[in-house]
């Protein structure tokens, strides 16, 4: 016993945490690793957006409207002569803390309305969940825009709305892995040693629920910055000036046929944000799922 | 004779089901000296693990629900206690370990940490008081205190056994009820975690009662045996008693299933014929006559109360009516 015991102890003395243990498959998916790059460049140029953008937000130069991409202008300027590889940096902001902000939203109200329903069933599991049913007939968008017109567009409303939106979707997601990871013998452990409900919740539960929510919480926060451009877009969301992608593409359509760099870049940074958020999703899922594990 | 600490007393727990209502304990009676052990054999189905639920307040509701009886620990009526004294009841003075070590274990924390839960839970102790004890726990059920920070996914299964044993140690309950607690372990791994838990019972002054199929276990370690079948307990009496000197046809049957070393050679094995009856639908009289090599008429037609042929021993059969029991 003792030579074989000793040999598996000092192999595993030296133990992977779980991080570790993600990490090591996340990083052999190379579009995770893409992913994660971009988030990173992106999240940099969000932060130090007044010292990366050559100009500022809102200058304007009413000499050089509609400029196509130059030297000076990287990507051209609109039809109030804006730079606007400054103002999609500056922007970066505004998409970035939206999608952080209404995935929020929704992971803490549909989580906790989640777990409540998986953890106790019965009642408050079928009117919780029949609530979410209700949410999720209606069209996300178009509840979205029902929301956001009923309150009065800008920021602030758009943002509840796309939070509101998303939390059906954490509500099921949250509740379907409380279900599984309440049947466990150790939530009934916890119950034995006198544990209460709140506390096997916060404690037992969620965290060996987490991780099918931090990839529903990755995966959407791309949806929401979609969500979220398409409600700008039909000026619903953010209000010129402000340099929101969503807006700025609105803006450029008009001019699409003389001056197409002005919905194009917006464009093109929506896609790559999303794009981005997405692969580090599945990245995500394929190296926390165990079933993929060798 | 002091009071036993646990009493139950015709204990009753049911199961409703859409198909129907199922009788898991139909009116169980037993006790539970200090410093005893008893053990509660019978097979898969028999109600053993709902007995051990229904003491810590615990069958899940819905669909069981405990129908009646008492159960009295320290004198007290357990089945009177709200939620939140029973919750400080559980883990600090009754507490239990369950078949599968592999799963009892939270896979996301230290086994130290969720040793401490528990004493920071029930004793207030500051948490690194409670790692240090939890540290203390882990050497007395032999694993060396530097192992606390490891996760339970970095022991083997008797290892595991050993830091859920030390969990449910942490607060010197007065009662441990352990469910199948080596069902899940091979056999070698098996007879190390019944010393432990004999020594451990020693040291602790605890009660056990100790749930298992398995008879050899039982036999191992009990004091006192309590057999039962279909929800009922047929036979109760020292280890002895029972294991030399079956009274009950089932604990007859049993024993006599069991495969035997000395047998010569080629003698084959006795089965009790039948399967145990649905809880769905248990007989009128007592539930072992459509398997009973020597039902009589009255079996039939009335359950049979505990007669006690000898001293000690109680035997739910009308085979001992004759033979002094009280009626």
């Amino acid at each position: 016993m003792s030579i074989t015991e000793n040999k598996t102890a000092a192999k595993i003395i030296r133990r992977r945490t779980r991080f570790e243990e993600t990490w090591r498959q996340f990083r052999k998916n190379q579009g995770a690793i893409v992913g994660t790059t971009l988030l990173v460049f992106l999240a940099t140029l969000a932060l130090a957006a007044p010292l990366a953008a050559p100009e500022g937000l809102d200058d304007q130069h009413l000499g050089r409207r509609f400029q196509p991409p130059s030297r000076e202008n990287i990507l051209g300027t609109d039809n109030l002569g804006r730079d606007i590889l400054s103002r999609i940096i500056h922007g970066s902001r505004l998409s970035l803390s939206i999608g952080f902000i209404t995935t929020s939203i929704g992971l803490v109200a549909g989580g906790s309305l989640g777990a409540i329903a998986g953890y106790y069933g019965g009642h408050r599991d079928q009117v919780i969940m029949r609530f979410m049913d209700i949410i999720l007939a209606i069209p996300g968008f178009i509840f979205a825009v029902a929301l956001v017109t009923a309150l009065g567009p800008n920021l602030l409303n758009l943002m509840i709305a796309v939070g509101l939106n998303s939390i059906p979707y954490f509500a099921r997601i949250i509740r379907s892995s409380v279900l599984s990871v309440k049947e466990e013998e150790y939530i009934q452990a916890a119950r034995v040693i006198g544990c209460s409900n709140g506390w096997i919740i916060a404690r037992h539960v969620i965290p060996n629920a987490f991780a099918p929510i931090l990839v529903q919480a990755t995966l959407r926060i791309g949806d929401t910055i979609i969500i979220a451009a398409g409600l700008s877009f039909l000026g619903l969301g953010a209000q010129p000036p402000l340099p929101e992608w969503g807006a700025m593409l609105s803006a450029g359509r008009q001019y699409l046929r003389d001056a197409w760099w002005m919905a194009t870049f917006p464009g093109i940074a929506i896609m790559i944000t999303v794009l981005a958020f997405n692969l580090v999703g599945d990245g995500l899922r394929d190296a926390l799922d165990p079933r993929l594990k060798s | 004779m002091e009071r036993p600490l646990l009493e139950v007393q015709d204990l009753h727990v049911h199961y409703k089901t859409d198909d129907g209502t199922a009788r898991a304990v139909n009116g169980i009676d037993f006790s539970i000296h200090r410093g005893e052990t008893l053990g509660l054999v019978g097979e898969t189905g028999a109600g053993k693990t709902t007995t051990a639920l229904a003491l810590l307040g615990l069958v899940p509701h819905p669909p069981g629900k405990i129908t009646g009886g008492r159960i009295l620990f320290q004198g007290e009526n357990l089945l009177e206690k709200s939620g939140k004294e029973l919750r400080r009841l559980r883990g600090n003075r009754i507490s239990i370990i369950f078949q599968d070590p592999m799963t009892s274990l939270n896979p996301l924390f230290p086994a130290g940490k969720q040793i401490a839960e528990n004493l920071t839970l029930h004793q207030n102790l500051p948490p690194r008081e409670a790692l240090k004890k939890a540290g203390e726990l882990l050497a007395r059920v032999g694993i060396p205190a530097s192992r606390s920070g490891n996760y339970p996914h970095e022991f083997s299964g008797g290892m595991k056994q050993r830091v859920v044993i030390a969990m449910a140690l942490a607060c010197n309950p007065a009662l441990l009820i352990a469910d199948e607690p080596t069902t899940a372990l091979d056999v070698t791994i098996q007879a190390q975690i019944l010393e432990i838990l004999r020594d451990l019972k020693e040291d602790f002054g605890l009660s056990l009662l100790m749930i298992s199929h398995d008879l050899g276990v039982v036999a191992e370690v009990a004091d006192r045996v309590a057999v039962m079948y279909a929800g009922d307990i047929v036979e109760t009496g020292s280890v002895g008693q029972v294991f030399e000197e079956p009274r009950h046809p089932y604990t007859i049957g049993l024993l006599n299933s069991l495969p035997d070393i000395d047998a010569p050679r080629g003698e084959s094995l006795q089965p009790i014929t039948g399967l145990m009856p649905d809880p769905m639908e248990l007989p009128r009289g007592c539930s072992f006559a459509p398997r009973c090599p020597r039902v009589m008429p009255v079996c039939e037609e009335q359950k049979p109360p505990v007669f006690s042929p000898d001293q000690g021993r109680g035997v739910r059969c009308f085979l001992y009516h004759q033979t002094g029991g009280q009626p």
